[in-house]
C-alpha cells in the first residue's frame, strides 16, 4: 500500500516549507497550517467526538509542528503521517484525561429551521454513527479514522498510531465488528 | 481462501477491493465468484462502509482560519515576536538604535566631548603652601 494522501497540492513542497519553518519563517508556517488544518481538525473531532476540543487539539498540533519542525526527518516519515501522529497522540491523551465523555454528534450546529425528511434521516444516521464511534476505545476510533476516512495505508496508519501493522489490522477488525453490531449492518442482507 | 478467512478480510479492510492486501485479492475474488455467503458478507461490509463514509466531516473554512490564527497568535506569544497589527514598531526601530549601538554611540560622544572641552586647571599650589607656613609658624615675609 502506498503513502498517505497529502493535502499538499499547490505551492511549495512540504519539505521546503518545513525547512523554512525550522528557521522560524511564519509565512511558511501559515502556508503549511492552511494546507493541513482541515484534516487535523477532522481527525481530532472523530477521535474526540467534540468540535471545541478538536479545535484545541488542532491548535496544539500546529503549535508543536512549529516547535519541533527541525526534528521532522523526511527520510523517516511522510509529513502527513508525522502530523497525524501528533494529532492522534494529543487526542487519545485527552480522552484518557476526561472525567466525562462529551458527545456532540450533530457537530454543535443547532439549526432550528424545518428540516426535510432526507435531512432528518441523514442527521439521525450521523447521530447513530457518532454514538457508535464514541463507544469504541480511542485507539480503535483513531485506526478507523485514519484508515477509512483519511485513506491512509496500513503502514502509514501504523506509523501514525505507533503500533505494528498487524496491530492496526487487529484494531480495525475489532472496531468494525463493534460498529457493525451497533449500527445493525451485521444483520442487513444476511441470508436466511 | 476459506469463508472464515474471507469474512476476516472484509471485516478488517471493508468492501473496497482496492484496499485489500494484494496477496489476498485474487483468492478473495475467486471465492466471491463461487460463494453466495461471501457475496452476502460483502454486501454487509459495503453497507457499513457506506455508513462510515456518510459520516465524513465537513470543516467550515471559518473554523479552519480560526484555528490557524490561534496557532499563529500562540507562536507570537511564545516567541515574543510582534503581533501583525503593530504597524508602528518598524518606524520606531528605524529611528532608535538597538541597545549595544546606543552604548557605543554614547561612549563615542563622551570621548569627543572629552577631547574638545578642556578640563578646568587647578589653581597654583604655592600660595596655599605659603598660607599653611604662615599659619603654622607665624612667619611672614611682610615687615612688622
Amino acid at each position: 500500500m502506498g503513502c498517505p494522501p497529502s493535502p499538499s497540492l499547490d505551492g511549495p513542497h512540504d519539505v521546503a516549507l518545513m525547512a523554512r519553518i525550522a528557521v522560524r519563517d511564519q509565512q511558511a508556517f501559515r502556508q503549511l497550517a492552511e494546507r493541513y488544518v482541515e484534516r487535523i481538525i477532522a481527525v481530532a473531532q472523530r477521535i474526540l467526538g467534540n468540535a471545541a476540543e478538536a479545535d484545541e487539539v488542532a491548535q496544539e498540533t500546529l503549535f508543536r509542528v512549529w516547535q519541533h519542525a527541525d526534528r521532522w526527518d523526511p527520510a523517516r516519515a511522510e509529513l502527513a503521517v508525522w502530523i497525524y501522529r501528533i494529532t492522534c497522540n494529543l487526542s487519545i491523551d485527552r480522552t484518557r484525561r476526561r472525567i466525562f465523555r462529551p458527545l456532540d454528534p450533530a457537530d454543535d450546529i443547532a439549526d432550528t429551521a424545518p428540516l426535510a425528511i432526507d435531512t432528518l434521516v441523514a442527521r439521525e444516521a450521523q447521530t447513530q454513527l457518532a454514538a457508535a464511534l464514541a463507544a469504541l476505545p480511542a485507539r480503535q476510533r483513531a485506526a478507523i479514522t485514519l484508515f477509512y476516512h483519511e485513506e491512509l495505508s496500513g503502514e502509514a496508519t501504523a506509523a501514525a498510531l505507533g503500533v505494528s501493522v498487524p496491530g492496526v489490522w487487529s484494531l480495525l477488525l475489532r472496531g468494525r465488528r463493534a460498529l457493525a453490531r451497533a449500527l445493525g449492518t451485521d444483520r442487513t442482507m444476511r441470508q436466511p | 481462501m476459506t469463508i472464515t478467512e474471507f469474512l476476516r478480510l472484509i471485516e478488517t479492510f471493508g468492501a473496497d477491493r482496492m484496499r485489500w492486501p494484494a496477496d489476498q485479492r485474487g483468492a478473495a475474488m475467486a471465492l466471491l465468484a463461487v460463494s453466495a455467503e461471501a457475496r452476502a458478507a460483502l454486501e454487509r461490509a459495503a453497507a457499513l462502509d457506506a455508513r462510515l463514509h456518510a459520516g465524513m466531516l465537513d470543516v467550515p473554512s471559518f473554523r479552519q482560519a480560526r484555528v490557524v490564527d490561534a496557532a499563529l497568535a500562540r507562536i507570537d506569544s511564545a516567541t515574543g515576536q510582534r503581533p501583525a497589527n503593530d504597524w508602528y514598531r518598524p518606524w520606531i526601530a528605524a529611528f532608535i538604535p538597538p541597545a549595544p549601538a546606543s552604548l557605543v554611540l554614547l561612549a563615542l560622544i563622551g570621548c569627543l566631548l572629552g577631547l574638545r572641552v578642556p578640563l578646568p586647571t587647578p589653581p597654583p599650589s604655592e600660595p596655599l603652601v605659603a598660607d599653611l607656613t604662615v599659619l603654622l609658624t607665624g612667619d611672614t615675609d611682610e615687615p612688622l
